[in-house]
């Protein structure tokens, strides 16, 4: 097996450019997909025209799944299953709480985060006391927290990026709102988050993976699934050994991207597309990466129907800060710190 | 319905904020005024002042972090010096286009030596714990204030700098009448290298300012570009307290709008203003210099 | 009629010829691609270059022969891609009608922008013009009967039956719209060149020698800028509706994207502002560098990119045809 790549600059005139380079001249059997959903959406339109098999990582969209593509397979969890964790987890933690506020940036990607736990939560009884959505980029969200903190609400979901999610971390720490719970998207799931000192403590968000994530060879057994590829600590290891640093959610995500293939390729006994296309459509497995189970519906077909998303807390452990699981409460290793600001 | 207290807590805000757009629109101004040059590069300009705060102060460096504000000031002098000599000097009295385009190159310069080294994840430098002041329901940190003085002042200053000095008779001399200037004396060259060192030092103190109050990337200082062109052109080219005055305008417009209109679209309001002052009063509502 | 016959005749100038060999070039590898998967990384090399090469078109008829610095020019790229897609995926109509539509919506928001804007100059209109995409991109990203935030992307039954070639579906929309984008090049080509060896042409540069001379000299410049804003507007807004049924998508901060109205700008003056053959070679040299560079440095090519545009400025300002049109004047006649 040989891998081939190029970088596609983030734009989308590119992307096609690209796929189609690999496809004809680099001649690749199988593609996986650029990182975003906007590109993955304009690589998609070239490999589904040549017929070729793409694994889809660090897309989150639920809506290109939506279109009729019959080989695109995304390993991520969809957007909207995104933070569906957060209204489980606050119905266990402190069924009392019944007002959320919604903060997220207008990108498509948080956008569509907000729409389906939105939906969610008000299926299961809660009430949106306040929904806003600030403009990409965005660094000043403090007459915002006001209104959230007049408006009643008791959680706040939020979020979309790097920057705006840390800047609207630090200012929620900053004015304290009468809130128990923040979830908020993206930021807090890298290390730099930890930049913003003390006021990291208590700020939850949904991963696509930790290195503590908690699947198991044993724990597939009693799941019922096959186990596929290395274990946790043999993936981290591994990385660790090649790259000198521990591996965040992309770079999980892209070796995962392979090790569905190498399954897929594995149980077909041949590259022929039709063959291995049978296999992912029909697979369900446990990896380091979490369960993976492809939509064969043709309404969705390749949406990710089982990978779960675990919720992670920002805790003080042992004088340091560090992130830890607080749900599913099946693969939690820590009491989540909960009301936030104690 | 806004409650009263809620209004105005939001107007405080807004001016609280409006003065750190008027100082990160300053350096813009000045250069647009005295040389005639629009400045592509000075939102990358902007986050250089975070990126080298955050080098003086965070990583490798550890200076306090008022030293880490002075010292990423002063290095704007020589900086911008250079910035003028690589992309300025050749291109200035050309048409506006050739200025436009060479600004905008070394922008790409500068945030792509800042994107390679930093990537995409925010950078934060403090955290403002319980030092805290509260009006009308919002907590202001002591950093903040004093960064919304610290632009006040600027302002002042460089509003003396500008019309009480011989630098800035020399300048406004240029701006009358370059060749006439030069006749008289005036190294004209020198003083415009150091006008656009004084813009690119302005630009990197609010840069470093806004670094202490606000998470950022190599593209944060974009946002405020686009705001500082809505700035000048309502408070005038090369006048300080005009652009401290559009500074407060859009800061409030931008504030206030949003709690009577969607958050997402408050960002049009700022656009809007700037379209409609350069359709009615292409001066700027405050003049000239 | 004798006019007419004598702006065709102009054709036969050895820069028009070099124009119209190109575009047959394009046509041509696209014809190869059908039979050939081998070509099919020319064509779209080439389809990049030719977004690019629309965008520059239209930017030198009100930039280089008026002398307006359109910044936010890519306002025009990114409606002529909603309108065009709306219709595509909301109304199930085909891509040529669309394309038409957005032709016609691109001309019209030029004609209700140009209004606003078109009585400032030099700086200030440029900086107006970033302000107008701003404020219309963030109107994108809120209206939700276009997606808002979302966009619009292609289901794929919207092109099932389509059929091109022997080709069909996604296949076929592939190879079509390569030939779409290679046709709207030709269009706005044409419209350079006749637009060039016109009166209405003549009178663009006179407004840009000196605006007020040529005023004070009886052209009536409101409606020649007027108009050139508006037939600017629609060469990027084709470009823009072929692109997005092309990439099957279109979100706000893609299709209001400021690079790609500068990178027009540079291609422009990096030919030569104003001249035909220059837009030409300033777009495809343009955009086979920003390839090179993107592939050969793909970490540091934004600063490369950075110092290539300020010694193109600084040290070529009338761009290559210029520079050689002032160097060599008896190829004056040739390089157009």
């Amino acid at each position: 097996m040989e891998l081939v790549y190029y970088d596609d600059e983030s734009t989308s005139d590119r992307v096609q450019q690209l796929y189609t380079k690999l496809i004809t001249e680099d001649k690749v059997d199988f593609l996986i997909s650029p990182y975003s959903s906007g590109l993955t959406a304009a690589a998609a339109q070239v490999t589904e025209s040549y017929g070729k098999i793409m694994i889809a990582t660090g897309a989150a969209s639920d809506s290109i799944f939506k279109k009729g593509y019959t080989r695109v397979y995304q390993v991520y969890t969809p957007a909207s299953k995104y933070m569906a964790g957060a209204i489980d987890m606050l119905q266990q933690v402190d069924p009392g709480i019944k007002k959320l506020a919604f903060l997220f940036e207008n990108s498509k990607f948080a956008k569509s985060v907000a729409t389906a736990v939105k939906a969610y939560a008000e299926s299961k009884g809660y009430e949106i006391v306040y929904e806003e959505y600030y403009p990409s980029g965005a660094t000043e969200f403090t007459t915002y927290i006001a209104q959230i903190a007049q408006s009643g609400a008791e959680a706040l979901l939020g979020g979309g990026h790097f920057q705006d999610g840390q800047s609207l971390a630090q200012q929620l720490y900053q004015q304290k709102p009468p809130l128990k719970a923040v979830f908020i998207l993206v930021a807090p799931t890298v290390p730099e988050f930890a930049d913003i000192g003390d006021a990291a403590v208590g700020f939850m968000g949904p991963s696509q993976w930790e290195a503590i994530a908690p699947y198991s060879p044993d724990q597939a057994k009693t799941l019922g699934l096959e186990w596929y590829g290395p274990t946790i600590d043999e993936f981290v290891n591994a990385y660790k050994a090649e790259y000198g640093k521990e591996p965040g959610y992309h770079a999980a995500g892209g070796y995962v991207a392979g090790l569905v293939l190498q399954y897929a390729l594995e149980k077909a006994g041949t590259t022929n597309p039709d063959k291995v296309k049978d296999v992912l459509d029909n697979m369900h497995i446990l990896t380091f990466w979490g369960e993976i189970q492809f939509s064969s519906r043709a309404e969705d077909h390749g949406l990710q129907v089982a990978h779960e998303r675990i919720l992670i807390q920002w805790q003080k452990v042992g004088g340091k800060l560090e992130r830890v699981v607080v749900w599913p409460a099946k693969f939690a290793k820590a009491q989540a710190l909960y009301p936030i600001w104690g | 319905m806004v409650s009263p207290e809620l209004l105005g807590a939001t107007v405080i805000n807004g001016l609280l904020l409006g003065v750190l757009y008027g100082l990160a629109a300053l350096g813009l101004s000045l250069i647009w005024g005295i040389m005639k040059v629009v400045n592509l590069s000075h939102g990358a300009t902007i986050s250089l002042g975070m990126f080298l705060t955050y080098m003086l102060v965070v990583t490798p460096m550890k200076l306090p972090l008022w030293a880490g504000v002075v010292l990423a000031t002063l290095l704007g002098v020589p900086l911008g010096i250079l910035f003028y000599t690589a992309a300025v000097h050749k291109v200035l009295g050309g048409p506006e286009l050739s200025s436009l385009l060479t600004t905008f190159g070394l922008g790409l310069v500068v945030r792509g030596l800042l994107e390679e080294k930093y990537g995409g994840a925010a950078r934060t430098i403090y955290t403002p714990g319980e030092k805290t002041v509260r009006i009308l329901g919002i907590s202001y940190s002591y950093v903040q204030l004093a960064a919304v003085a610290i632009a006040v002042a600027t302002t002042l200053a460089v509003y003396v700098l500008v019309y009480r000095t011989w630098f800035g008779r020399a300048v406004r001399a240029i701006i009358m009448d370059k060749e006439a200037a030069a006749l008289m004396g005036v190294d004209t060259t020198r003083i415009l290298a150091l006008s656009f060192a004084l813009g690119a030092s302005l630009a990197m103190l609010s840069g470093s300012l806004i670094s202490l109050i606000y998470a950022f990337t190599p593209l944060t200082g974009l946002t405020f570009e686009l705001y500082s062109f809505v700035i000048v052109v309502l408070g005038g080219l090369g006048s300080p307290v005009g652009s401290l005055l559009g500074g407060v305008i859009v800061g409030l417009a931008e504030q206030v709008s949003a709690l009577y209109i969607p958050v997402a679209l408050s960002p049009m309001v700022a656009f809007i203003i700037l379209v409609a002052v350069l359709a009615l009063r292409p001066t700027g509502i405050f003049g000239g210099m | 009629m004798g006019r007419l016959a004598e702006t065709l005749a102009t054709v036969k100038n050895p820069s028009a010829l070099a124009g119209l060999g190109l575009a047959a070039l394009f046509y041509l590898v696209g014809l190869l691609a059908v039979r050939d998967p081998g070509y099919a990384y020319y064509r779209e090399t080439i389809a990049t270059a030719l977004v690019l090469l629309n965008m520059a078109l239209g930017l030198n008829i009100i930039l280089g022969m008026t002398g307006y610095v359109s910044f936010g020019h890519v306002v025009f790229f990114g409606i002529g891609g909603y309108v065009a897609m709306a219709l595509l995926e909301y109304r199930g109509w085909n891509i040529y009608v669309a394309m038409l539509v957005a032709a016609a919506a691109g001309a019209a928001l030029a004609l209700v922008l140009g209004t606003i804007v078109l009585r400032l100059r030099g700086a200030y209109f440029a900086i107006a013009t970033i302000g107008l995409n701003e404020a219309i991109r963030v109107f994108f990203e809120n209206y939700q009967p276009l997606g808002g935030a979302n966009g619009i992307e292609l289901s794929v039954s919207r092109v099932a039956n389509l059929r091109f070639m022997g080709y069909q579906g996604l296949a076929a929309k592939l190879h079509l719209s390569y030939m779409l984008l290679a046709t709207v090049t030709l269009v706005a080509m044409a419209m350079n060149w006749f637009i060039l060896k016109s009166r209405f042409g003549l009178g663009l540069l006179a407004i840009r020698e000196d605006e007020d001379a040529a005023e004070s000299m009886g052209v009536d410049t409101w409606r020649y800028k007027t108009l050139a804003y508006m037939l600017s507007a629609i060469p990027p807004a084709l470009a823009g509706a072929v692109f997005a049924w092309k990439n099957g998508s279109i979100y706000p901060h893609t299709a209001f994207s400021l690079t790609l109205s500068i990178e027009g700008i540079i291609a422009v003056m990096l030919g030569g502002a104003g001249t035909f053959l220059g837009t030409l070679l300033g777009a495809l040299t343009y955009s086979g560098v920003k390839t090179y560079l993107l592939t050969s440095f793909p970490h540091l090519h934004l600063v490369l990119f950075g110092i290539a545009i300020m010694a193109i400025v600084e040290f070529l300002p009338e761009g290559v045809v210029g520079w050689i049109r002032i160097r060599y004047t008896h190829l004056r006649r040739i390089l157009e």
